[in-house]
C-alpha cells in the first residue's frame, strides 16, 4: 500500500531509500478503525498514540457548552492528529471521524525519538505541523473575510489539492461525506446556506455532488471563486515543479521562481520537439 | 427522529434539500430554520441588500410542505414606524418651503 505519510512528507523534501523504510515502518504499527462519528481522541485526554490518518476523514473540532460544534480543521489521509500530544498534558480539543476512518496508532515515544533527532525526517515532521498551523491561519481568513460563496468553495479546492497530493482522486472526483450539517459547522454558516452555496456552484457548472462523492468540474475557475492561493499548503517541491511529485497537483499549485525557469525549459524542450528532461 | 427537508425559495430561485435533517418534532425544525433565515439574511444585509419575500418551506418525509417560514418572521423588526414619520416630516419642511 502506498505510504499517505511519504506522499505528504515529499511534498517538502525528497527521502533516500532507508528513510522511505523509516517512514513505512511507522505503518507497521496497530491500526484502529473509527466508524462514522466515533470520538477518535477527545478533549482533555492524554494519549500514548499518535494517530495517523490512514483511510477516510477526520476533524478537529471544539463542542461549546450549548452544543454547538465548531469544526476547526480536515484530516486527510497521510495527516497525523496529535503529534504534539507528547509535549502538551493533553488534547484541548476533539478529534471526530467523519466518515469510516482508519488510524495507525504510532507509539508516542517512536514520533518524539524521530522529533528530537536531526534528519531530515524531523524537518518533514516539522514543516507538516507547520503547514497545519498555515491551514489554520487561512480558515480563520476563511471565517473572517471571505464570503459564504468564497468559503464553501475555498473549503472543496482544499480538500481537492491535499487529496490530490496523497492520491485519493480520481478525475478530479473524491470522497466527500461532510452532511451540510458538518460544512455549517466548518464554515460557521448555516446548513440551508451551505446548501443555497453548493447549488450555486453547481448550477455554476463548478462542481458536481452525488453519492457522497465531489467532482470538481472546474478546478481552475473554482479556484477563482474561492480566491484560492495554493502558496499556504507549502508544497514546495510541486512549486518547484520536481518531476517526482508535481505529478498530481502541478497544474493547480503556481511554479515558484525556480519552477517558472523549469517552465519556460520545458516549453522551449517541447517547442523544438525535444523529449522532457 | 423524523427527518425534516428545507426547500429554501430566495429571490425567485428554489434551493430544493435533498439530505434533510433530524429533529424531534416540527417545532425544533422551525427554530432551526429560523437561525437558517437569519443566517442567509445577514449574508445578504452583508452585500447590501435584504429582501422579505423569501422562505423557507419546511418538508416531511413524505415531501409534503408542513410549515413555511417566511423570512419576514425570522427577525423582530422596529423603528419602521419612527422612519416613515420621520420621512414625512421631512417631507413636511421641505415642501413647506
Amino acid at each position: 500500500m502506498a505510504n499517505p505519510l511519504t506522499m505528504r512528507l515529499e511534498q517538502f523534501t525528497s527521502f533516500d531509500p532507508d528513510e522511505r523504510q523509516r517512514l513505512d515502518q511507522l505503518l507497521s504499527y496497530p491500526t484502529k478503525t473509527y466508524a462514522r462519528g466515533e470520538t477518535i481522541i477527545a478533549e482533555g485526554e492524554k494519549v500514548d498514540n499518535i494517530h495517523l490518518v490512514l483511510t477516510g476523514l477526520a476533524a478537529r473540532s471544539k463542542t461549546l457548552r450549548n452544543g454547538e460544534r465548531q469544526i476547526m480543521a480536515l484530516l486527510v489521509p497521510g495527516d497525523l492528529c496529535d503529534i504534539e500530544v507528547f509535549v502538551l498534558e493533553g488534547m484541548d480539543h476533539d478529534i471526530t471521524a467523519m466518515t469510516g476512518t482508519t488510524c495507525v496508532l504510532i507509539p508516542a515515544k517512536v514520533i518524539e525519538a524521530l522529533l528530537t533527532e536531526s534528519s531530515k525526517l524531523t524537518k518533514a515532521l516539522w514543516w507538516s505541523t507547520m503547514t497545519d498551523s498555515a491551514t489554520l491561519r487561512e480558515w480563520i481568513v476563511d471565517h473572517g473575510s471571505r464570503d459564504a460563496r468564497e468559503q464553501v468553495a475555498h473549503i472543496i479546492c482544499e480538500l481537492l489539492i491535499r487529496y490530490r497530493i496523497v492520491g485519493e482522486t480520481t478525475d478530479d472526483s473524491f470522497s466527500f461525506p461532510l452532511s451540510q450539517e458538518e460544512l455549517s459547522e466548518a464554515t460557521g454558516m448555516t446548513p440551508v446556506h451551505v446548501n443555497r452555496m453548493l447549488q450555486q456552484l453547481r448550477a455554476d457548472g463548478l462542481i458536481e455532488l452525488s453519492g457522497k462523492v465531489m467532482t470538481v468540474l472546474d478546478p481552475k475557475r473554482l479556484m477563482e471563486v474561492a480566491c484560492f492561493e495554493t502558496n499556504y499548503l507549502h508544497l514546495i517541491r510541486t512549486e518547484r515543479r520536481d518531476k517526482e511529485v508535481s505529478g498530481r497537483a502541478g497544474d493547480l499549485v503556481g511554479p515558484s521562481s525556480h519552477g517558472l525557469v523549469h517552465d519556460a525549459v520545458e516549453r522551449v524542450r517541447s517547442a523544438f520537439g525535444e523529449p522532457e528532461a | 427522529m423524523p427527518r425534516f427537508y428545507f426547500h429554501l425559495e430566495m429571490c425567485g430561485r428554489v434551493y430544493p434539500d435533498e439530505e434533510g435533517r433530524s429533529f424531534p418534532d416540527l417545532e425544533h425544525a422551525r427554530a432551526s430554520a429560523v437561525l437558517d433565515a437569519r443566517d442567509l439574511m445577514a449574508g445578504e444585509v452583508k452585500a447590501g441588500r435584504l429582501c422579505f419575500a423569501c422562505r423557507i418551506d419546511i418538508a416531511d418525509e413524505q415531501g409534503a410542505v408542513v410549515l413555511t417560514l417566511p423570512f419576514r418572521e425570522a427577525v423582530e423588526l422596529s423603528g419602521l414606524v419612527e422612519l416613515r414619520d420621520r420621512d414625512a416630516q421631512r417631507g413636511c419642511i421641505e415642501f413647506g418651503r
